[in-house]
């Protein structure tokens, strides 16, 4: 069953590559904090799968709420002139590693996926 | 919360997943193509070609004149030796001091003509620079002035000299020259200056647009002035001479 989330990824990969439409410099940094929102809601549903307390719904709002929260944390800090988006990078980030140490441990001591 | 729809979840998680992929190939092909597209980095690339063009022709020129020089000494020498080529060297001195191929001195007249830095806000800044034509005019007024010999910025113009313009600056014998330009002249002062009284776009630009927008402006009397050469290569590739005096 894990495969179709490689799947989903692999999928995602071509479809950026076929996506030709150029996108305007300013917005390079609202595309960057949208890949740590995603990449943050992946490691963390890896982690809910070992931890046996995956909620779908939860999950799918969560992974919007923090998209749209951060980016618009990163809008309000461009036009206040201080850097907001660091508040969302620094919070993504810490709580990436924290996930990640806890998938390495589960995956160490017990194999209970599936 | 034990909410155990695994296919559910793991389809989800497989989509969030569609979406980084997508976003992180998109971010890598859209970074590649703004940094290609950087036109920052082609000009420094396009300056640094004419750069080194510039280079090359300086040294091809020096080359020239160190030939140039040899074959007038071979010239002298031949004279020296046989003196029935004396007359035809005489007549190639002079015709080298026609083509304007010798440095001349003499007196004459020294105009420095340059741009206004200070463009007041909202002003056309055109009206502040030297143009192509500003010098064109004040050659025209010198040579209707007798002047027998004019270097712009010490390019001398000679038969196939052109004063065109490049960009932001002036070319003159393929050279490029910026404000302020200096344009020398050997002959009368006093003719010299009248002409450039006298004729109509010479005084409307010195009288009336240069105090205007705040053009440096000098005329300078020499007593002594001194005209370089031509350095540049004579292309003459299609024309033929016809018999003198035809």
């Amino acid at each position: 069953m894990s495969w179709i989330v490689l799947l989903g990824f692999l999928l995602g990969i071509v479809m950026g590559l076929t996506f030709k439409v150029p996108l305007p410099p300013i917005y390079g940094r609202y595309l960057g904090i949208a890949i740590l929102a995603a990449l943050d809601s992946v490691v963390g549903g890896i982690r809910s799968l070992y931890e046996k307390n995956f909620n779908e719904r939860l999950f799918i709002a969560g992974f919007f709420t923090n998209s749209l929260l951060a980016t618009f944390i990163t809008f309000l800090g461009d036009r206040v002139g201080v850097d907001l988006a660091l508040a969302a990078i620094v919070a993504f980030g810490v709580r990436m590693f924290q996930n990640l140490t806890l998938i390495r441990r589960y995956i160490f001591q017990s194999r209970r996926w599936e | 919360m034990k909410t155990q729809n695994k296919k559910g979840f793991y389809f989800s998680l497989a989509m969030v997943s569609l979406i980084l992929g997508f976003l992180i190939s998109f971010a890598i092909t859209n970074q590649q193509s703004i940094y290609s597209r950087t036109p920052q980095l082609r000009k420094r690339e396009l300056v640094k070609v004419v750069r080194n063009l510039e280079k090359e022709r300086e040294s091809l020129k020096g080359e020239l004149k160190n030939l140039r020089k040899k074959l007038t000494r071979i010239e002298k020498i031949a004279a020296k030796e046989e003196g029935v080529l004396t007359s035809y060297s005489s007549n190639l001195e002079e015709a080298k001091l026609a083509l304007g191929l010798m440095g001349l001195e003499g007196p004459g007249i020294i105009v420095t003509i340059g741009d206004n830095s200070n463009v007041p806000p909202g002003e056309d800044p055109n009206n502040y620079i030297i143009h192509d034509y500003d010098l064109r005019v004040l050659v025209n007024a010198l040579w209707e002035g007798g002047a027998e010999a004019i270097a712009l910025n010490n390019q001398r113009l000679i038969f196939t000299s052109a004063i065109r313009c490049a960009g932001s600056t002036i070319l003159v014998n393929s050279t490029r020259l910026v404000s302020p330009y200096e344009i020398k002249a050997i002959g009368d002062f006093k003719n010299l200056k009248n002409a450039l009284e006298t004729n109509r776009d010479a005084s409307l630009l010195c009288q009336k647009y240069a105090p205007n927008y705040g053009l440096l402006l000098k005329i300078e009397e020499k007593k002594f002035l001194r005209i370089p050469g031509y350095s540049g290569s004579l292309n003459v590739k299609y024309a033929k001479s016809l018999e003198e005096g035809s």
